[in-house]
């Protein structure tokens, strides 16, 4: 079979734009290594109620127990099994984490459409205020609302989304704007469609690939500011166990049992640094799609 | 270059007066009000509070709180008392400053010192074993959460080694002495500006790999000069330029993270500071610090562009 040929077989494969994501992300090793991480992660989490022990039980008789067979990170303070705890932990910061992204996403995608549709004075507006929520000091903001307006799920979700949906509003305002002066937009214009059809039909599909990308490096920052809040006291309220909140006490036990500051920060930083590999494998995935 | 400064500092006084406004209507819309420390798990007689409201101005318009708070602050820099230790929130604040300027500071100056060369070296040495050790190193060290970075930190080297001390910023009793300052900074700094060391470098990489493709290397080349020459005759100064926009850009995170540092290594900063006045709902000292971290995120940024416009002569010379 000649060179030819061979091209010929391959183009008579069954091609997708999905597929062709697929051939390019599996070439980024770290990032198939760290889907799976993550896949193994979830079906935990979803599992939990049904093999692990119940992760608020105590058992004052049995407290900082070393690692064995019965409790496999052995216990906490209380005497509560320290995995079921991770593993009920990872429940509550990833949903929050998903939460706040997908708010954000939302938000920012609703923000960026308006500015690089429109464009003029409403572009501006808009984009200076991204720039003025850009400059605030985040933390500290975080705390004061989170103790002011109090914190649960869906309050620590908004706030975290509060602080991050600029990128992605930035993103696709600059999608929008080199976008619409190509010539199927001016098709759809010449057509007759309502603005409202070429933002969803047309302007938003195309500018996907650069959100999906700060999407899932926004799912790693969101757990990483979770797990600050929930650290200093302000964000998830214990006993509901999160990986921050695991660490509160961190400086009561760090002589007594170390590894029980070191698990959390290592599931944290796991789960993060595979969100991140996935994200840089996504973009190198989706580079064809990705203007520079 | 004046005039595109003057803008700037034109642009922060709107935004601090929208960060004040926000900040005071949030404190008067809580459950419980500005006074919850007092009503908060104690008995205390309805008539009292309401002499208390009396005392403070808390029964007037909220509006003509707030125009007073502001006048208060613009003309005679008084932020109000604590409602806790009834000290001038503003002499709270300035014994607490520095130290957090001293430690934001310091990590910055880490970040840079490690940052800048890591990157220059990864991209002059591309796929190298370096290079890929610093990629891996980075991508592990903008994923570590500060906060646990700050405690593994004190369990290596001051609970196991015994080498630094695991808080606080200098050894009780001592007068001043530089290195025993300089001991107690060590490990805050570092765990501070590891993720910047992380991304910075990153960018770094990025933005000189993009400018080495640059026309102008190739003909420097030709010319026959050293690689030495055209890197910091030619490249590095545009390279830089970008990153510096960036470094501009994450320095409100700098501030972010040094609240966490300060927590973990007892460090009196205003973001410890900030830490116990949320646990006793101590709102006008919240407020103070908002509005001083506020402005020093603003000034920081602005810094930051003074430093842009230095080495962008496009800006310079406007």
């Amino acid at each position: 079979m000649n060179k030819r040929d061979k091209n010929l077989t391959i183009s008579t494969f069954p091609t997708g734009i999905f597929l062709e994501v697929w051939r390019r992300y599996k070439r980024h090793k770290m990032a198939l290594v760290c889907s799976f991480i993550l896949i193994f992660l979830y079906l935990l989490m979803i599992l939990a109620p049904w093999i692990t022990p119940n992760p608020n039980q105590q058992d004052l008789s049995n407290r900082y127990s070393p690692p064995s067979l019965k409790h496999w990170l052995g216990t906490d303070e209380l005497g509560r099994d320290f995995l079921a705890r991770l593993i009920h932990g990872a429940r509550v910061s990833l949903t929050i984490a998903f939460t706040a992204v997908l708010i954000a996403l939302l938000f920012g995608i609703l923000v960026g459409s308006i500015a690089g549709y429109y464009g003029g004075f409403i572009d501006n507006f808009l984009m200076r205020f991204v720039d003025i929520m850009l400059t605030l000091p985040e933390l500290p903001l975080l705390l004061i609302l989170a103790v002011l307006i109090g914190a649960n799920f869906l309050t620590i979700s908004l706030f975290i989304a509060a602080f991050s949906w600029m990128t992605v509003a930035r993103l696709v305002r600059a999608e929008f704007l080199g976008l619409k002066k190509k010539e199927f937009i001016e098709a759809a214009i010449a057509l007759g469609a309502s603005s409202w059809r070429i933002i969803f039909r047309h302007l938003l599909p195309n500018s996907l690939a650069p959100v999906i990308v700060a999407a899932t490096l926004g799912i790693a920052d969101a757990i990483l500011i979770e797990s600050a809040l929930s650290f200093l006291g302000f964000g998830v309220q214990p006993p509901t166990p999160s990986w921050g909140n695991m660490l509160t006490n961190a400086h009561d036990f760090l002589w007594r049992a170390p590894y029980l500051a070191i698990f959390p920060g290592l599931f944290i930083a796991l789960t993060v640094l595979s969100f991140n590999y996935v994200g840089d494998g996504l973009r190198d995935a989706l580079d064809p799609f990705l203007k520079e | 270059m004046g005039f595109y400064l003057k803008r700037r500092l034109l642009q922060t006084i709107p935004l601090l007066l929208i960060i004040a406004i926000l900040c005071f209507i949030l404190i008067h819309q809580t459950p419980g009000g500005p006074l919850s420390v007092y009503t908060f798990g104690r008995k205390i007689a309805p008539r009292d509070i309401e002499r208390i409201k009396d005392s403070l101005g808390l029964n007037k318009p909220l509006y003509w709180q707030f125009f007073y708070w502001l006048r208060q602050v613009v003309f005679y820099g008084d932020l109000g008392y604590s409602y806790v230790t009834w000290q001038p929130v503003s002499k709270l604040i300035w014994e607490r400053l520095p130290n957090t300027v001293i430690l934001m500071f310091s990590a910055l100056f880490l970040s840079i010192l490690f940052a800048f060369p890591i990157g220059i070296f990864s991209a002059l040495k591309k796929y190298s074993l370096f290079d890929y050790v610093a990629t891996t190193f980075s991508f592990i060290g903008y994923s570590i959460p500060i906060f646990w970075l700050g405690l593994m930190a004190q369990l290596v080297f001051s609970v196991k080694l015994g080498l630094l001390p695991s808080g606080g910023v200098r050894t009780p009793g001592l007068p001043f002495n530089l290195l025993d300052r300089i001991k107690y900074l060590v490990l805050p700094s570092f765990v501070l500006a590891l993720t910047f060391i992380a991304s910075w470098s990153r960018y770094m990489r990025a933005s000189l790999l993009g400018k080495l493709r640059e026309n102008y290397v190739i003909t420097a080349r030709a010319k026959g000069l050293s690689e030495v020459a055209i890197l910091f005759k030619h490249v590095l100064r545009n390279a830089l330029i970008p990153v510096v926009t960036i470094v501009g850009l994450q320095l409100p995170l700098i501030f972010s993270g040094a609240v966490i540092t300060e927590t973990i290594f007892a460090w009196p900063g205003i973001g410890r500071l900030l830490f116990h006045a949320l646990l006793r709902r101590d709102y006008p000292l919240i407020q103070g610090i908002l509005l001083i971290s506020s402005l020093v995120v603003i000034l920081s940024n602005l810094l930051a562009d003074i430093a842009y416009a230095y080495i962008n002569p496009r800006i310079r010379y406007e």
